[in-house]
């Protein structure tokens, strides 16, 4: 075993990174010779990335750490409020220890995130683990349904659209995803709210429920913000599988499937499909990583606790340990979306390699 | 450094030692009427309360700050003599809480407490219900009045003793005409189990003698309050919980109200949407009114040529007051000065804020040439996008930047972020770090005069953006605070009224009175909405509970 050259210097991270790998390369070696040399390769891959993972979270965590303290004011202030004079507030800051040194700081909350624990909220004194163990759930149910949502709607309406091109239905089909890329999700949001009290009488319950303690209730209060994610993610979707569809339709081997006589939907299944996901895929792996920190306006109108809200409020009060905390978990949810989308290029495309 | 507390009294008079009530405030002590205009109801207990609240609040800990954390730990916290809504939204009236009757003062300086027998803390670990002692109640105001936010609002308290197992005794070095306000109010004599002082719980819950326990609270969601069943007063509060939802979005706020799922609405947003929404909710509906102050306009009068009263003046005249009760408040608003009545003199009864607070660009213009201010001048006016949530406050500024205009004079607004706002070091708050002019907000409702005056005209006021520095006026805000006489301290306030004014120190801006929505199946609910809030509650009860 051994760590990547740059890490070699510093034998705390290497422990880290070893610590990581000996499980694997455990595994590896009491399975090798009875596995398939491409698993070898997808698992020295696996490794490699997961330590770039735990490479990139670390820069991550340095960058939000740094933007922060180089906002001006700090929680200190905030906390006092506006009525306390500028000793109190030092004293707060001292209690904080927020004169510390930076690099003293940002090491003492690592040594801490390192054995499990993300620290307190400045401001509510939550641990920052339960903070994120109630908030991210919700951001998690909106954005991951939103996005079966768009995958259901959009595959196959980009794919009609394609093999139907220029006709009637590829132009409605088109006419909705603009008008679904161009309408704002808040916007629409809101005027579910505004038409639905007036004109219904009806919004969304408010005071969420999560859907083991109330699943109706949840239904009611999510289906909407759903809808509207969906429908825009699924606008864009729909224009990136249409245009990847047509592509592939112009290939040979599209041609020479027909010619042999397959029924259209074979050749879409067999042969199409695949191919055309490619790039539809890279883009659902970037909807993915924004759609879960993306969507704090929806989350006001609704009224639903997840993480934009709080790492918006967090920036705000300059909660510097919410910050850090939902930075790492962003951090870890964005590169592993990032891993899977990469994994996917393998299974869709053989030609792709691990090497 | 001097600083606020919260809101305040009928009159000076009602704060020191007339209009004060003896017992707990009290309860369904008036007449409800139904839309129909039937009368008196026997009230029911029962029920569930909901109302909306924009925000969680920024800390639960017993020493935290914030009008959000202020509200929601009143639930919990009693103080020996409270608040209570008074006959007019501005006002409240003090009453007995904790203590049996408002305090004896056999001197000024002296304030002897009796406590009520049977008082016990809420029943929740580690405090389990236990009984109120004195000593808790001394080592309760022995905290407070050290404590680093206040300890300047009861620098005055020189020793705090219990004779008797019901008796506290409050003795201060000097006559403290502010102080049986301010320790009625948040920041009063709080009462608090020992216990939880050093832990975690002191930030993350609150438990007091109060009417209501924290049950529930779901970050970003809501709070949950249920009734104390082992309170001490009798026969209250009758609702059975009290539900904050936090709705961020006032058009949701609005929808739920309209839709009958919160049954108190705080703020409907503008006075448009106030009005739109009275349209679809009068028939089970009412509203009541929300007290504001006047936001302020301050001046770094250690720059040129904001040190000339002439040019203060003239930015002041310069304003269209009456564009501003048009556009902004649906031709429905009023100015408060430096002091809302019954504080002290209304704006008409004080010359000069009269005479500056009329619109007239001729004057303003020929007072800026009179000081020698030429085309050249060109304002900086700094302002925070924190203060947007009342929706007037960046609009008024845009109106006075054409107002500005019209007397040829190009004013600048600089956006500064709320942190870098309040620092430090800070903009709103010492060094004032501004170059020209300051858009304030409106004023916290304080509960006593003097933090109204002190903060923003003493040299050592934390909110003194202006710089004041006045001998004379110094020495006036010095004085009334140890005028314990009602009628003397009235009259040295309105002499610092007057001399305020003729200085034109600050401009005032017009306000908006903001309704709240109330549905009629609540009775007995008088809004307050600052450091009475719990108050308000007390007696109120549901229809169908």
């Amino acid at each position: 075993m051994r760590c990547n050259g740059l890490l070699r210097r510093s034998s705390g991270n290497c422990r880290v990174l070893r610590a990581i790998q000996r499980p694997l390369v455990a595994l590896h070696r009491a399975t090798r010779g009875r596995v398939k040399p491409e698993l070898i390769l997808m698992r020295r891959y696996l490794v490699d990335r997961l330590m770039l993972l735990v490479v990139s979270l670390l820069g991550l965590t340095v960058v939000a750490f740094v933007l922060l303290q180089v906002i001006p004011g700090d929680a200190a202030g905030l906390l006092a409020g506006e009525d306390a004079s500028a000793a109190t507030v030092q004293r707060m800051r001292a209690e904080l220890h927020l004169n510390d040194p930076l690099p003293v700081q940002y090491a003492r909350w690592l040594g801490k995130a390192l054995r499990g624990d993300l620290g307190r909220s400045l401001f509510t004194h939550e641990t920052i683990t339960h903070t994120l163990l109630v908030r991210l759930p919700v951001s998690v149910e909106l954005g991951a349904l939103s996005l079966l949502l768009a995958t259901v709607i959009a595959l196959p309406a980009g794919i009609v659209s394609a093999i139907k091109a220029d006709r009637l239905p590829d132009q409605a089909i088109r006419v909705v995803a603009i008008t679904g890329i161009a309408v704002p999700h808040f916007w629409l949001g809101t005027m579910v709210i505004v038409f639905g009290s007036r004109l219904f009488g009806w919004i969304p319950p408010v005071g969420y429920a999560s859907p083991f303690e109330d699943p109706w209730r949840n239904f009611q209060q999510c289906a909407i913000p759903i809808v509207i994610l969906g429908a825009g993610v699924a606008a864009s979707l729909t224009r990136m599988m249409r245009s990847s569809t047509l592509e592939v339709t112009r290939e040979d081997y599209i041609r020479t499937a027909r010619s042999k006589g397959l029924s259209p939907a074979a050749v879409v299944r067999r042969h199409m499909l695949k191919n055309a996901l490619i790039p539809v895929v890279t883009l659902f792996g970037i909807q993915a990583a924004t759609i879960v920190g993306g969507t704090v306006i929806l989350e006001s109108i609704f009224n639903l606790p997840g993480m934009g809200r709080l790492v918006i409020e967090a920036i705000n009060r300059r909660d510097y340990p919410v910050v850090q905390g939902v930075v790492l978990a962003f951090g870890t949810f964005i590169l592993l979306v990032n891993l899977l989308t990469d994994l996917a290029y393998t299974w869709l495309d053989p030609r792709i390699s691990y090497r | 450094m001097l600083r606020s507390t919260v809101l305040g009294s009928t009159s000076l008079a009602a704060a020191a030692l007339l209009g004060c009530t003896a017992g707990p405030p009290p309860a369904a002590s008036q007449a409800t009427t139904a839309p129909g205009g039937a009368t008196a109801q026997k009230p029911r207990k029962g029920g569930v309360l909901k109302e909306d609240i924009n925000a969680d609040p920024a800390s639960w800990s017993l020493f935290g700050t914030g009008g959000t954390t202020y509200t929601m730990t009143s639930f919990a916290y009693e103080r020996l003599t409270a608040h209570t809504p008074g006959s007019d939204p501005w006002s409240t009236d003090l009453h007995a809480e904790l203590a049996v009757a408002m305090p004896e003062q056999p001197d000024g300086q002296t304030y002897v407490y009796t406590l009520h027998e049977g008082v016990k803390f809420q029943n929740v670990a580690p405090v389990n219900g236990r009984p109120l002692t004195v000593e808790d109640v001394k080592f309760s105001i022995d905290t407070i009045t050290k404590h680093n936010l206040w300890k300047a609002d009861y620098a005055s308290v020189s020793s705090v003793t219990t004779p008797d197992a019901k008796t506290v005794v409050v003795k201060t070095s000097r006559p403290d005409a502010a102080l049986l306000n301010n320790s009625s109010s948040f920041f009063g004599y709080r009462v608090f189990p020992k216990e939880l002082l050093g832990t975690d719980l002191e930030k993350t819950n609150v438990i007091g003698t109060g009417p209501f326990i924290r049950a529930q609270y779901d970050q970003a969601s809501k709070i949950v309050f249920k009734r104390n069943p082992d309170y001490w007063a009798p026969n209250v509060p009758y609702v059975d919980e009290m539900h904050y939802l936090i709705m961020p979005d006032n058009e949701t706020a609005n929808g739920a109200f309209l839709t009958k799922q919160i049954d108190i609405l705080s703020s409907a947003g503008t006075c448009h949407q106030e009005d739109e929404l009275w349209a679809k909710v009068k028939n089970f509906a009412t509203t009541q009114t929300s007290p504001r102050n006047s936001p302020f306009i301050a001046f770094n009068m250690t720059q040129a040529p904001f040190g000339d009263v002439r040019v203060r003046r003239a930015l002041s005249l310069a304003m269209n007051r009456d564009a501003q009760t048009q556009s902004l408040f649906c031709g429905s608003a009023r100015l408060t000065g430096l002091l809302p009545t019954p504080f002290g003199l209304p704006p008409e009864k004080v010359p000069d804020l009269a005479a500056n607070i009329k619109y007239d660009p001729k004057q303003a213009k020929d007072l800026l040439t009179a000081a020698g201010v030429g085309a050249d001048f060109q304002p900086e006016i700094v302002w925070t996008p924190q203060y947007n949530s009342d929706p007037s406050y960046g609009d008024s500024l845009q109106l006075y930047v054409g107002n500005l205009k019209q007397i040829g004079v190009t004013a600048t607004p600089i956006s500064i972020d709320y942190a870098k706002w309040i620092g430090p070091p800070g903009v709103y708050r010492p060094p004032f770090n501004f170059k020209d002019m300051l858009w304030g907000t409106q004023k916290t409702l304080y509960a006593d005069p003097n933090s109204y005056m002190l903060l923003w005209l003493h040299p050592n006021g934390i909110s003194n953006q202006s710089r004041v520095n006045d001998p004379a006026l110094t020495a006036l805000l010095e004085k009334q605070q140890t005028q314990v006489d009602p009628s003397a301290r009235s009259q040295t306030i309105h002499e610092i009224q007057n001399m305020e004014a003729k200085g034109a120190y600050y401009a005032y801006r017009m306000n908006g009175t903001g309704k709240v929505f109330v549905q009629n199946r609540v009775h007995d609910y008088h809004y307050h909405g600052s450091h009475a809030h719990a108050e308000e509650f007390r007696s109120a009860w549901l229809d169908n509970a």
